[in-house]
């Protein structure tokens, strides 16, 4: 029966699941907290695409006036050698978002790798690799970065791939879990009763059906990652070549006393975007609370609630 | 608490402090340049990293190495500060007390506030009152912490003029005793408050969720049949239990904490590991940088296991299961 169709029930599971995705999307929206995060998250990455057209002045040129409060010439005022602020802050959305993104790509591809082989083989193999990611968990990412761009030197490229090597443990922890539910569910029994290579059965069966539940983690991330890249740029070690949210922070720390505005919209902008992903975090993993059965396939809606 | 949980909960330390001393041995030795500059810092003439390179084992086979710079980093040697002419392990503990001062106080007050606003967010779900605190909770978590202290000095310090800007003490002031702990706790308060609304968002949310779960167990339901009122069955009955988590929760977050705590150390002028970290990077310092990335991560080690062993000492289900 099985090897009549080999393709059934390797593609029936992903194909109900992206019509479960569609549907939970809209249910995404049906939610008022749904609505202002997709809102938030567009408004943040429609500015970082259009920012070169929205940018009243390119941001490091040099303006007359040196900080200047907020005034219609310059509606978020200007900085120290007479910068635009407003600009600044449009072009800083596109360094700390290609960041936050780079970042949460290393992180996924680390942690559903390892949460996959881990849960998948089980046994000792299991054993060994969470053991790892406990000692990868209590690795403090913050003070990582610092000494790491201290002993190699400022570069975008180090960063993320520090930061990304220390967040994957969470999804890990939540792709193990996911696989371990689904291990014995009857779509991936039949995949292994047709010869199907395990390579095959985590990637083509699992990977896509583990995935809804990992995004609500993968939002998550990216806002926390957008904070501490942030944190990075505020103490200066972000990317030196790029203006992002963090520097522009970090430079207003010097003029509290007397310019305002420098450390407001920065510090502002960040917090609506990271507040944009964590709302729309939230609001699927509602959806996905609620609505598991659909979501899982074959029915089997067991798994869900130890890893929201 | 039975020994053999305690026993295995203390053996868990030692392959990951194991790790963490590996991570920053291969940080060293995979960094461009001469790895002694990394622990004996970037201004040393050639006698004196002749003798850090033997003092480290520097001169020896990698796995030896190894074992060196271990055994020095157990006993408590983290390099020397050449820019401060000390021992890094001197720099980095006479800065403790400030840091664990401002992270202690804003824990507390995490707890003092977060915790009740999480039981009457939790008491009437997705009421206007679980709005309004869930919505606060949720801004608090997605803001910057270096963006919600600039805010607090431009109104709090700046606008209102009700707390000092900077600083542990006020300029010049050289009194001591109880004069001086109030200068330092007026000085304490806005960072600590600044510090906390990190936490306060997290363990709202915390407390929420216990509290709604609670609320809808046998236990609570055989203390209203039982005609306590609901307030008393709020106090009693769910929230002892749904306050339980918070304990593991804080240990989770050390790391967390303690980079928070160097940020809001950096805005508020705060004179502990964070003002150190910022100056030790400016000066290019790295056996000090180096030295605050291993006693961080020890730290936050430490912190996991007491809060683990706290919470199976509270926990009956955890230590006997």
């Amino acid at each position: 029966m099985f090897a009549s169709d080999e393709r059934a029930p390797a593609g029936a599971p992903a194909r109900r699941v992206e019509r479960a995705e569609r549907s939970s999307w809209r249910a995404v929206v049906a939610i008022p907290s749904g609505r202002i995060g997709i809102a938030l998250t567009g408004l943040t990455l429609a500015i970082a695409v259009l920012a070169p057209l929205l940018a009243p002045a390119d941001p490091f040129a040099l303006g007359a006036v040196s900080l200047s409060p907020p005034s219609w010439a310059n509606l978020m005022g200007t900085d120290a050698i007479g910068r635009d602020l407003l600009s600044g802050v449009l072009y800083g959305a596109r360094t700390s978002l290609l960041m936050a993104s780079a970042v949460t790509v290393v992180a996924f591809a680390c942690g559903a790798t390892v949460g996959m082989a881990a849960g998948y083989s089980g046994g000792a193999i299991d054993d060994l690799l969470m053991r790892m990611t406990e000692l990868f968990q209590v690795l403090p990412r913050f003070f990582l970065v610092v000494v790491t761009i201290a002993l190699f030197g400022p570069g975008a490229d180090r960063v993320v791939l520090v930061l990304g090597l220390t967040s994957w443990p969470v999804i890990a922890r939540v792709m193990r879990g996911e696989v371990l539910a689904m291990r014995e569910l009857d779509f991936v029994i039949a995949a292994r009763a047709i010869g199907a290579p395990g390579s095959r059965i985590v990637w083509r069966e699992l990977l896509p059906n583990a995935l809804p539940s990992a995004a609500v983690l993968l939002g998550l991330l990216f806002g926390q990652i957008l904070l501490v890249e942030a944190s990075l740029g505020f103490i200066g070690l972000g990317d030196p070549n790029a203006l992002s949210w963090g520097l522009l922070a970090g430079q207003a720390q010097g003029f509290l006393r007397v310019a305002w505005w420098l450390s407001l919209f920065p510090g502002l902008a960040i917090a609506i975007a990271v507040l944009g992903v964590n709302l729309l975090a939230d609001a699927w993993a509602s959806v996905l609370g609620g609505r598991a059965v659909h979501a899982t396939p074959a029915g089997g809606a067991k798994g869900w609630e130890g890893t929201m | 608490m039975s020994r053999r949980f305690v026993l295995r909960r203390l053996l868990q330390v030692i392959p990951t402090a194991a790790g963490i001393l590996l991570v920053s041995f291969l940080l060293i030795h995979l960094a461009p340049g001469d790895p002694v500059v990394a622990l004996a810092g970037d201004h040393g003439d050639p006698a004196y990293y002749a003798e850090m390179r033997h003092r480290f084992g520097l001169d020896r086979s990698l796995p030896a190495q190894l074992a060196t710079y271990a055994l020095r980093v157990v006993q408590g040697d983290l390099g020397f500060s050449y820019v401060q002419g000390r021992r890094a392990a001197d720099v980095i503990i006479e800065r403790m007390p400030a840091t664990l001062l401002l992270t202690g106080t804003a824990l507390v007050i995490a707890v003092i506030i977060a915790v009740p606003l999480g039981a009457l967010a939790g008491q009437r779900p997705h009421g206007a009152r679980d709005t309004g605190i869930s919505a606060l909770a949720l801004g608090l978590y997605s803001a910057p912490v270096f963006w919600v202290g600039q805010v607090a000095i431009l109104v709090v310090a700046l606008w209102l003029g009700v707390a000092p800007v900077q600083g542990m003490t006020n300029a010049g002031s050289d009194a001591a005793g109880l004069p001086r702990a109030f200068d330092v706790l007026r000085h304490l308060a806005l960072p600590a408050l600044v510090l906390a609304s990190q936490e306060i968002a997290v363990l709202v949310r915390l407390t929420r969720s216990g509290v709604i779960d609670e609320m809808t167990r046998d236990h609570v339901r055989a203390a209203r049949a039982k005609g306590i009122g609901e307030r008393m069955v709020l106090l009693r009955h769910a929230l002892p239990r749904a306050v339980l988590p918070v304990v593991t929760v804080i240990g989770a977050r050390a790391g967390h904490l303690s980079a928070g705590a160097a940020i809001v150390e950096i805005v508020f002028g705060w004179p502990g590991a964070g003002r150190l970290l910022l100056s030790s990077l400016q000066a290019r310092d790295t056996p000090v940088l180096l030295g605050l990335f291993l006693v961080i991560a020890f730290a936050v080690i430490l912190a996991n296991l007491v809060t683990d062993l706290a919470y199976a000492a509270i926990d009956p289900r955890v230590r006997l299961g």
